[in-house]
């Protein structure tokens, strides 16, 4: 009985989250420039115009806009896609069949090869199956979707010329030979219920590839989860008493060891789910799938904009239904979970007000209109109260604010150039402070020298850490060396932007390697070979590190900064702050990355790095707050942070003396892993044909550009740069792997 | 009983080879309560675990032999050493929620060392009773796998309802279908043998209303429940030695008494061997009859408790008795001694 309640709680509390991402999404359709623009043709006559502006409510107020388009969504009317001529709502059902069958074959395929494998890996652990897994996941992570995609295409047509490597379904023999009825447009089912083998095979001959490709990333992330977790169990007292009762090594690992792992696997399996949407929009392009991912890519290249938000919305109410189910699972799995649950009145003020807004939104708009401004005014009226009222209580606590404005100082510098001097000026400084008390250093170094060795130890005994180490290392040093390792010609106004050639023996290319001197003496052919514009893609690849570069090092920069000032300060006072924090992130977390990122560049049409980059930070910074604040939450439950208040520490000391240090680890581990996971990304985007012009040096760009050149056997120019994005991502990775092996104090023995 | 000779287990740690045991002499009698003292540190816990093997992965056994009635078992094999932990000696630990499987019932770890070491009697009560063995609910699996068909299922329904096929959610419906029939058909499952022997057990150990414990958790019971159902567990195998493992540091003063008074009792039933470990000079001079005093990894004396407390022979058993803060005194600290003596 307790259990519905706390599934009817659950289901609750997605409604106030539903709200706010048609917030965002309204918002991502206001931002965009002309709304009228995607009906407009040169043929629409000003009168067909003014009716335009009528139906779509243009010149209506803002509060008037965003309720009509509330009640447009809760009446499923999503508006028309013009790049497919279809009804959104229509293209939705359509579509979802084929998206789900691949992203269930999927996921099956991903949990139940990853699970086993982590288990296996765990009771290996540090011999060399263990590496080897743990390599292969790594890789997974590392290894951009779209790059195995095409390596996979281009495996497939050089050995298998008669597999279809694009397309759900031989079209000829589906329709046309040997048709069936199909009726679900689950393929697989339809072709059961039709009780044909062939159609069954062909059917699941295409579905293969896909699934494989979609399924590896997020094979590898639970693969380091159960690992992970099976480490932390299989040092449990309770491990010890069932090795005492004299059960097998096998009985302990799977009925004791196993099903304590799950728990916390479980929970993050949502989380999964994310990662499942997001790389069926670039799986689904790639392979053409008539799915949702690839309609809402056509949709975004052409600003479809009832197409671009459905989808959002869409992949947004998907995601959280699946957090849903997986919260629910986890409270069946786990019977310490509690159920009756610290439901507080600010809680059900919000489910109920957030229903009672549905509702009038469904009876009137105008009323709706009115009730949405007057919850709106009471709650910043309220909240600047409460604001107001604390400060003139402790003005001590004025150093918030003036925390608050130096993020935003320190933000606003990292996204101009101001940063570089900012970093140039601290370093030097630093520098001249360590001459100034070279003695003091040198005492202060004494002890720090023992953990040196440590760390030295740990590093020497961990070899996938040294590689890391050194990719990193290599990979920046072709950043800063650039100029000298591919100098630009002379005709080139902006390094960063690739020469164009469309001389026949400019493009199309192949490698030459190191024998690129002719006899003449004079430089002869591509190291690494041309794409099919002659963009030199050894060029692309050595200041496409510097794009990699920048883009990574702001975007986690400013996350960093934000999440750790938001997280920490949120978790530390919890309460209504907190309650509010974690609203918005929910919101955010809500929709998956990369479709929210694209959606954002979509819908402002500006195509920039700047504008992707702003993307980026606006997708990255809520989980990295999410992650600080609950470490936040846990250290100022421990008692030394009550020993230090018993003695009189302010609350700015609390924060940046005891909490910030002792999560410290997980920023540095986190921001590590983020450097390449953000490259990854942006690889993404550029490979979908987002961010900066096509003549920008960006690995994911010059990857695209390989992509039709496949089926001529030309493979170069996808392999080389998707091969620079995945060591980029493996040596962060390895090195975020062997900082935390490092700096964390339970790994020592 | 219980004979250890010479034994030496070494830890190997980034620091270097640690000696947690440097030759410990040790032997226990048939039905006899042993005390092991001994400060933080000093080789006690690593005494117990390496009898059973129970080391971790870092630790070695280096030198030195543990006979259990008469056999060697200091090679024994995977398999004997199985038959020995419950089965022969049984153990319980410091604290008893850590020690417990949070996602278990008592009844399943309890009826899990039945099944592993008390399968013949078992199976006579099922026939004697003419009862079912073990579990007695058929075709059911764990409640989140239940959940998980359930959760595939209603997705599917709604599904193919939504996109106006419903006929092909009829087979989830029917796997629901089936699933509400079963449950419906064994409302009234008869108990089966072993979760008859799993209430005998946990009333072995006074534990009140032994039924509804079984069917709880462990984070749902108090600390004392808790450790009781650890010695119901340890003794269900039919164990003849009992090892406890710093049984009621964990616990309150009150209930630590009790504790302490059932396994006293428990012993004299059953006339087991317990080897006792703490650190609490008072639970030794409350409980045993015979104590051995270890200090970094040796034993550095052993003798009857009347001896111990009247007539200590060593120095740092002087050391270790002084420090017992008595009323009005100062209380002292544990000096340092540079080599601990032999016996």
């Amino acid at each position: 009985m307790k259990l519905w309640i706390y599934v009817l709680r659950r289901l609750a509390l997605t409604i106030p989250v539903l709200l706010g991402v048609t917030i965002i999404t309204f918002c991502l359709s206001y931002g965009m420039g002309d709304p009228l623009a995607p009906y407009v043709t040169e043929k629409t006559t000003p009168e067909q115009y003014e009716i335009l502006e009528e139906k779509l409510g243009v010149n209506d107020p803002i509060q008037v806009q965003y309720v009509t388009y509330l009640r447009n969504v809760i009446t499923f009317d999503w508006g028309y896609s013009k790049v497919i001529n279809q009804d959104v709502s229509e293209a939705l059902r359509d579509k979802f069949a084929a998206t789900l069958e691949l992203s269930i074959l999927a996921f099956i395929v991903a949990v139940g090869t990853a699970i086993p494998l982590g288990i296996f890996s765990s009771i290996r652990q540090n011999r060399w199956e263990d590496h080897s897994i743990r390599l292969f996941a790594l890789a997974g992570s590392a290894i951009p979707i779209f790059w195995f995609a095409l390596f996979l295409q281009y495996f497939f047509t050089i050995n298998f010329p008669d597999w279809e490597i694009v397309g759900r379904r031989d079209i000829l023999f589906w329709e046309i030979t040997d048709p069936i009825e199909i009726k679900t447009n689950f393929l697989l089912i339809d072709a059961i219920a039709a009780g044909s083998w062939p159609h069954f095979l062909d059917a699941l001959k295409h579905l293969i590839l896909p699934a494989t490709v979609l399924a590896y990333g997020s094979m590898a992330t639970i693969i380091r989860l159960m690992r992970g977790n099976m480490l932390d169990v299989l040092g449990q007292d309770y491990i010890r008493t069932a090795k005492s009762k004299g059960l097998t090594e096998n009985q302990v690992t799977y009925k004791h060891g196993a099903p304590n792992a799950m728990i916390p696997t479980v929970t993050l399996l949502g989380m999964g789910f994310a990662g499942l949407i997001n790389g069926s929009v670039l799986t689904e392009t790639i392979f053409t799938w008539p799915g949702l991912g690839a309609w809402a890519i056509t949709a975004m290249r052409s600003l479809d904009v009832s197409a671009i938000l459905a989808y959002t919305l869409f992949s947004a109410f998907l995601y959280i239904i699946a957090n849903l189910i997986v919260d629910i699972l986890y409270a069946f799995l786990d019977p310490r979970v509690e159920l009756g649950g610290h439901s507080s009145i600010a809680e059900m003020l919000v489910v109920s007000l957030s229903i009672l807004m549905l509702l009038v939104t469904f009876l009137s708009i105008n009323v709706a209109v009115w009730f949405g401004l007057l919850i709106l005014i009471s709650l910043i009226f309220l909240g600047s109260v409460a604001i107001g009222k604390r400060l003139w209580e402790n003005p001590d606590d004025l150093w918030i604010v003036f925390l608050f404005s130096g993020t935003l100082f320190v933000v606003l510098s990292i996204l101009s150039g101001f940063f570089m001097t900012i970093i140039y000026v601290s370093t030097f400084v630093y520098i001249l402070y360590l001459g100034y008390s070279w003695k003091d250093v040198k005492e202060g170094l004494a002890p720090k020298f023992d953990e040196f060795k440590r760390a030295v130890y740990q590093i020497k005994r961990n070899p996938l850490t040294i590689l890391g180490l050194f990719l990193v290392l290599s990979l920046l040093s072709i950043a800063i060396f650039a100029p000298w390792l591919a100098p630009p010609s002379e005709t080139q106004r902006d390094p960063m932007r690739m020469e164009e050639h469309f001389e026949f023996n400019y493009n199309h290319q192949p490698p030459c390697y190191f024998s690129c001197t002719a006899e003449s003496g004079e430089e002869d052919g591509y190291i690494l070979g041309s794409t099919d514009r002659g963009y030199d893609i050894y060029y692309g690849i050595v200041w496409g590190s510097r794009t990699s570069l920048d883009v990574a090092v702001k975007v986690v920069f400013t996350g960093t900064f934000i999440a750790v000032v938001i997280g920490a300060v949120s978790g530390y006072y919890g309460g209504r702050v907190d309650d509010i924090v974690m609203r918005i992130t929910d919101v955010f977390i809500a929709i998956p990355g990369l479709v929210l990122a694209l959606a954002i560049i979509a819908v402002t049409g500006d195509n920039s790095i700047e504008m992707l980059m702003y993307s980026l930070i606006i997708v990255w910074w809520p989980g990295f707050t999410r992650v600080i604040r609950a470490e936040a939450l846990r250290i100022r439950k421990l008692p030394y942070i009550e020993a230090a208040k018993a003695a009189g520490a302010s609350d700015f000391r609390i924060i940046f003396k005891h909490v910030l240090p002792n999560c410290i680890t997980s920023i540095i581990v986190i921001a590590t892993m983020d450097m390449g996971g953000i490259v990854l990304s942006l690889a993404a985007l550029g490979f979908l044909g987002f961010g900066g012009g096509a003549d920008l040096a960006e690995w994911g760009k010059l990857v695209s550009f390989g992509q039709d050149d496949i089926l001529k056997g030309e493979w170069w120019s996808f392999f080389f740069p998707g091969l620079a994005v995945a060591l980029w991502a493996l040596g962060f990775y390895l090195l975020g792997d062997g900082v935390r092996d490092i700096l964390d104090p339970k790994q020592r023995n | 009983m219980l004979e250890i000779k010479d034994l030496k287990t070494n830890f190997n740690t980034y620091d270097g080879v640690v000696k947690a045991l440097d030759g410990v002499n040790l032997s226990i009698k048939d039905g006899e309560i042993f005390g092991l003292v001994g400060e933080t540190g000093s080789g006690k816990s690593v005494t117990a675990y390496s009898v059973l093997k129970l080391l971790p992965k870092t630790a070695e056994i280096v030198a030195g032999k543990i006979i259990l009635n008469g056999e060697d078992i200091t090679d024994a094999t995977e398999d004997r050493l199985r038959q020995i932990r419950g089965g022969e000696i049984g153990i319980i630990f410091q604290d008893p929620l850590s020690a417990l499987n949070p996602v278990m019932t008592v009844n399943e770890q309890v009826g899990e060392i039945l099944v592993l070491h008390q399968d013949a009697e078992i199976n006579k009560l099922a026939y004697e009773k003419e009862i079912p063995v073990y579990k007695s609910e058929k075709w059911k699996s764990s409640p989140g796998v239940e959940f998980t068909i359930m959760a595939i299922c209603i997705s599917f329904i709604s599904l193919f309802t939504m996109i106006g096929q419903f006929t092909f959610g009829l087979p989830f419906l029917f796997v629901i279908g089936i699933m509400f029939l079963r449950d419906y058909l064994q409302k009234e499952v008869p108990e089966s043998a072993l979760d008859l022997m799993v209430i005998e057990a946990l009333s072995r150990v006074k534990l009140p209303n032994p039924k509804q414990i079984a069917s709880s958790y462990p984070h749902e019971l108090s600390g004392g429940m808790q450790q009781r159902v650890m010695i119901a567990m340890a003794l269900a195998g039919k164990a003849k030695m009992l090892i406890a493992d710093e049984p009621t540091t964990a616990l309150d003063v009150t209930i630590q008494a009790q504790i302490l008074q059932l396994i006293k009792d428990i012993q004299k039933e059953e006339n087991m061997s317990v080897l006792l470990i703490t650190h609490d000079l008072g639970v030794v001079a409350e409980t045993c009859e015979k104590v051995a005093v270890m200090y970094k990894g040796k034993i550095v004396e052993e003798a009857s408790v009347d001896q111990i407390f009247t007539n200590p022979q060593h120095e740092y058993t002087k050391a270790l008795l002084n420090a017992i803060p008595k009323g009005g005194k100062e209380r002292l600290k544990v000096p340092e001694i540079g080599e601990a003596g032999a016996i």
